[in-house]
C-alpha cells in the first residue's frame, strides 16, 4: 500500500534561512502520526508544502501519490486545519459549512451539519463568538466534512484549555474509526499524541530526526544506567546502535539509546523509555537520529524497516 | 455496556489496560457471555485514543478466546466462557463484604483495609507457594 | 467563489453604499437647485435662442447674446461654490471604493489567515483572484459609471454657462469609472504587497492621489493645443456669449499665454494676456490696470494656447486609457504577488 506522504530530499527556503531540509519521509497510510518539534523546527512548512501552499525548492513531495502543487483534485481528498484556526469571523457556522460546500466538489454538509449538532455548536451563532474550542471543532468538522483520505492537522489544540483539547481529539479519534483516515497532526503537547498517535515524526532544525511506528520506537529505546564510563567510550556498547542522550556523574553515566537488540550486559540496568523522555532526549541533543528515514516500506508491519536504520 | 477507564500514569500499555478490564469485568459478571464490548469507534471516541490500538486489544481477547468478532455486528463475549471460573464466588463475596463492614464499623480508613489485604495476600500466597515447595 | 466573495465582502460593500447615499443626498438637491435656476433665471430659453454663430464667436455682438452673458456670469457668481462642492463629492467616490473594498480584497483573508483556510479548498489561487476581481470592478465601474452619469447631469447648468466640461472633466463622464477601476487595482496590489489592511489604505490612498495629480498636471500635454491670437483692444460689447473673450474668461482650457509687442516678441514671461478696453461712454468698471499704467510696455496683441472645450471627449478617453492601462497592470503585478504568497 503506497504511503499517505512521501518526501524525497524535501526542502524549502524563506529567504536565506532553510524551513526544511534533507526531509525524507514515508508516512504509511491509516497512521496518526504525531509531528513533534521545538518552534521554527519546519513543521508547518511541512504541512504547506502537502497541500500545495507551498513550492519545493528542493527534493520532491508527494500526497497520496501526487505531487500537491496547484492539484485540485488531490485538494479534495486532503483536509487541512491550518495554524490559529483560521475561520471567516463574522460568518456563522451554518455560512462556514455552506463555504465548503461551495467550494468543494465533495462534501458532506448533511454529516457536518449532525456533527456539530452532536457538539451542541450552535449552528447559526458567529464563529468569533464561539469558545476556542468550538472554533477548533469547526475547522475540523469542515475539513472532515470532505470525507478526506489525508488529514492534515497544523497545533490545532495548541491554544485549547485540557476539556477542548480531549474533546477535539475525541472528535478525531472518532473520525477516524470511522472512515480510517491518515492523519499528521503537529503539536507540542506529548501527553495527548502518545494516546492518539501510533507514529512518529521528530523534526529538529529544519531537518528529520526520527521517523517511525511508535510502538517500534518504544521498543527499541532504552534508558541504560550504570557505572561511569568515559564519554567517548559509550559508542561501543554491544546491542546499541545509538546513544542519543548521554549524562554523566563521577560514579553513574546514564545513557538514552536506540538498540539492535537486547543488552545484556549485566553492568547496565535497562529500563522502557516514555514518549516524552524519548523525544525529549532527541530534541535536546540536535546531532542525534537524523535517520535517514525510510528505505522501503514494509507493507503492513510496523518494524525496524520503517526506521530506516543506517549503520 | 462495560465503560473503560484509563490510567495516563501507569506503566502498563493502553491496549493492555483495556484487555486486563475486559478480563475483570468477565471474572467478576459483570460482562455475560452473549454481552456486546463497545464498538471499537465508541471506545477510541470516549477515550481519545488511537482505533487501532482498541483492535489491537480486541484481537488479544480474541486470542485469549473470551471474545469472539462476528463481522457486522460488532465483538462479543463467548457463549462458553473457557476461562477460569471462579467457585464459590457468592459465598465468598458475601463474606467479604460483611469483613469489609467490619472494618469500617472498627473505624479503620479505606488505604488501612488495602494495606492489610495486600500484605495478608502476598503472605498468604507467597506463604502456600513455599508451602508446596 | 461568487457566493463567497460576496458574503466575505458584503460588508464593505454595505458601507460604501451607505457613503454613496450621504453623497447622493447632497448632490441630487443641489443638482435639482441648479437646473430649476437655469430655467427660472432664463439661462435655458437664452442659450438655446442663441444662434451656433454667435455661440462660436464668428457673428457680430448680439444684445441678446450680451444680456445671455451676463446671465451667466450671475449663475455662475451664485452657484458656482455649490457645483464645487457637489463636484468634489463626486470626486471622493472612486477613490473611496478603492480604499474600501480595493484594499481588502486580497489583505483580509492574508491578514487573518483565512488565504490558508479557502486555498485548501477545492479553488486554486487564481480562481479566487479572478472571482474577486471581477466582481470588485464590476462593482466599482458599475457604481462609478452612473455617478460619472450623474456627474455629468449635476453639471450641465454649469458648463452650459460658460464654465464649460474641459475643466471639469474628472468630475463627471466616463474618467470616474477608469479612475475607480485604478484605485481598485492599486488597493487591490498594495493589499497584496503588505498583506495588511492598514498599510494598503495608507498606501493606496498615497499613490492614487499622486498619480491623480500628476495625470491632472500633464493634461494640457496630451494633444498639442491650439494657438489663437486676441487683439488687446476690446469693445466691452462684444463680451457676448460665446465670444473669444468670453471663452477666454470661461469654458476653454488655457495652456500657456503670452503679450506680444508690435515687434513680435514676448513682452512678459509670465503667463498672462492684456485686454484693455478701448475709450467709449461705457468703460466697464474693471480693466487691467496695465492698461493706463506707463510702467509697463505697450501690448500689440496676445497669444493663447489653449485646448477648446469641444476636446472634452477625447481627452476624456486619453485619460480613461491612461487609468485603465495602469489598472490592468497593478491587477497583473497583483495576481502574481499572490500566486507566490504563502
Amino acid at each position: 500500500m503506497s504511503p499517505a506522504l512521501e518526501t524525497t530530499g524535501l526542502a524549502k527556503r524563506y529567504g536565506h534561512v532553510w524551513a526544511l531540509r534533507d526531509c525524507t519521509l514515508a508516512l504509511p497510510a491509516g497512521r496518526v502520526a504525531a509531528l513533534v518539534g521545538p518552534n521554527g523546527a519546519g513543521k508547518s512548512t511541512l504541512m504547506h508544502l502537502a497541500v500545495g501552499l507551498v513550492r519545493p525548492d528542493a527534493g520532491s513531495i508527494r500526497v497520496l501519490g501526487q505531487a500537491p502543487a496547484n492539484n485540485i483534485a488531490l485538494l479534495a481528498r486532503v483536509g487541512f486545519v491550518a495554524q490559529d484556526t483560521p475561520l471567516f469571523r463574522d460568518f456563522t457556522a451554518a455560512e462556514m459549512l455552506t463555504l465548503g460546500a461551495r467550494l468543494n466538489r465533495r462534501f458532506d454538509i448533511a454529516y457536518a451539519r449532525e456533527r456539530l449538532d452532536r457538539l451542541a455548536i450552535p449552528l447559526g451563532r458567529r464563529t468569533c463568538k464561539l469558545s476556542g474550542g468550538q472554533q477548533a471543532q469547526v475547522a475540523l468538522t469542515l475539513a472532515l466534512a470532505k470525507r478526506p483520505d489525508l488529514l492534515l492537522l497544523d497545533e490545532p489544540v495548541a491554544s485549547l484549555d485540557p476539556l477542548a483539547r480531549r474533546e477535539f481529539l475525541q472528535t478525531l479519534m472518532g473520525a477516524v474509526a470511522e472512515d480510517g483516515t491518515t492523519v499528521l497532526l503537529s503539536s507540542h503537547l506529548l501527553g495527548d499524541l502518545e494516546r492518539a498517535c501510533d507514529y512518529l515524526i521528530v523534526l529538529h532544525t529544519a531537518r528529520v530526526q526520527v521517523a517511525g511506528a511508535m510502538d517500534a520506537l518504544l521498543a527499541e529505546h532504552r534508558v541504560l544506567v550504570g557505572p561511569h564510563r568515559e564519554p567517548s567510550k559509550v559508542d561501543r556498547i554491544p546491542g546499541v546502535a545509538a546513544v542519543v542522550q548521554a549524562s554523566h556523574t563521577e560514579k553513574q553515566t546514564t545513557l538514552l539509546v536506540r538498540t539492535s537488540r537486547a543488552i545484556l550486559d549485566p553492568q547496565w540496568t535497562v529500563s522502557e523509555v516514555t514518549l516524552e523522555d524519548m523525544v525529549l532526549a532527541y530534541l535536546a541533543n540536535s546531532g542525534a537520529g537524523r535517520l535517514p528515514g525510510p528505505t522501503r516500506l514494509a507493507s503492513g508491519t510496523a518494524g525496524t524497516a520503517d526506521l530506516g536504520v543506517s549503520a | 455496556m462495560i465503560e473503560f477507564r484509563l490510567d495516563g500514569h501507569s506503566k502498563v500499555a493502553t491496549y493492555m489496560q483495556i484487555v486486563q478490564q475486559v478480563r475483570q469485568a468477565i471474572r467478576l459478571g459483570r460482562l455475560d457471555p452473549g454481552d456486546r464490548l463497545p464498538t471499537v469507534r465508541e471506545v477510541a471516541e470516549s477515550l481519545a485514543i488511537n482505533p487501532n490500538t482498541v483492535l489491537k486489544a480486541y484481537r488479544e481477547l480474541e486470542l485469549e478466546g473470551l471474545v469472539e468478532a462476528r463481522t457486522g455486528s460488532g465483538t462479543f463475549v463467548r457463549r462458553t466462557n473457557p476461562g477460569r471460573a471462579l467457585p464459590s464466588q457468592a459465598a465468598l463475596e458475601r463474606e467479604l463484604a460483611a469483613w469489609l463492614r467490619k472494618t469500617r464499623a472498627a473505624g479503620w480508613e479505606q488505604e488501612d483495609v488495602v494495606a492489610l489485604i495486600e500484605t495478608t495476600l502476598r503472605a498468604t500466597y507467597e506463604g502456600r507457594r513455599e508451602g508446596a515447595a | 467563489m461568487m457566493w463567497l466573495t460576496w458574503r466575505q465582502h458584503r460588508g464593505q460593500f454595505l458601507f460604501v453604499l451607505a457613503g454613496l447615499a450621504v453623497i447622493t443626498a447632497v448632490v441630487v438637491p443641489f443638482g435639482l437647485s441648479m437646473h430649476r435656476a437655469f430655467v427660472e433665471m432664463g439661462l435655458a430659453d437664452c442659450t438655446a435662442a442663441l444662434s451656433p454663430s454667435v455661440l462660436s464667436g464668428a457673428g457680430p455682438a448680439d444684445p441678446a447674446a450680451i444680456r445671455c452673458a451676463d446671465l451667466a456670469d450671475e449663475f455662475v457668481f451664485q452657484y458656482g461654490s455649490r457645483a464645487v462642492i457637489g463636484g468634489v463629492l463626486l470626486l471622493m467616490i472612486p477613490l473611496a471604493i478603492g480604499l474600501v473594498m480595493g484594499t481588502q480584497l486580497v489583505a483580509d483573508d492574508t491578514d487573518h489567515g483565512t488565504h490558508r483556510l479557502v486555498w485548501t479548498q477545492g479553488v486554486t489561487r487564481q480562481r479566487w483572484y479572478a472571482a474577486k476581481i471581477g466582481l470588485v470592478c464590476a462593482v466599482a465601474a458599475v457604481i462609478s459609471g452612473a455617478y460619472g452619469l450623474l456627474g455629468y447631469w449635476y453639471l450641465i447648468p454649469i458648463a452650459r454657462s460658460g464654465a464649460g466640461r474641459i475643466m471639469l472633466s474628472d468630475m463627471h463622464g466616463a474618467t470616474p469609472v477608469a479612475y475607480a477601476l485604478f484605485a481598485v487595482a492599486l488597493g487591490v496590489f498594495t493589499g497584496a504587497m503588505w498583506r495588511k489592511v492598514p498599510p494598503a489604505i495608507a498606501a493606496t490612498l498615497f499613490g492614487f492621489i499622486a498619480v491623480r495629480v500628476a495625470v491632472r498636471s500633464a493634461r494640457p500635454n496630451f494633444l498639442p493645443p491650439l494657438e489663437r491670437t486676441l487683439p488687446v483692444q476690446w469693445d466691452p460689447a462684444e463680451i457676448a456669449f460665446g465670444s473669444p473673450y468670453w471663452l477666454r474668461l470661461n469654458g476653454d482650457l488655457e495652456v500657456a499665454s503670452a503679450e506680444y509687442d508690435a515687434a513680435g516678441r514676448v513682452i512678459t514671461s509670465e503667463t498672462g494676456m492684456r485686454f484693455c478696453p478701448s475709450p467709449s461712454p461705457s468703460t466697464p468698471s474693471y480693466f487691467d490696470l496695465r492698461c493706463t499704467s506707463p510702467d509697463f510696455p505697450l501690448v500689440d496683441y496676445n497669444v493663447m494656447l489653449f485646448h477648446p472645450d469641444s476636446r472634452f471627449w477625447t481627452f476624456q478617453l486619453i485619460e480613461v486609457a491612461i487609468f485603465v492601462a495602469l489598472a490592468a497592470l497593478l491587477i497583473v503585478l497583483a495576481a502574481r504577488r499572490v500566486s507566490r504568497l504563502t
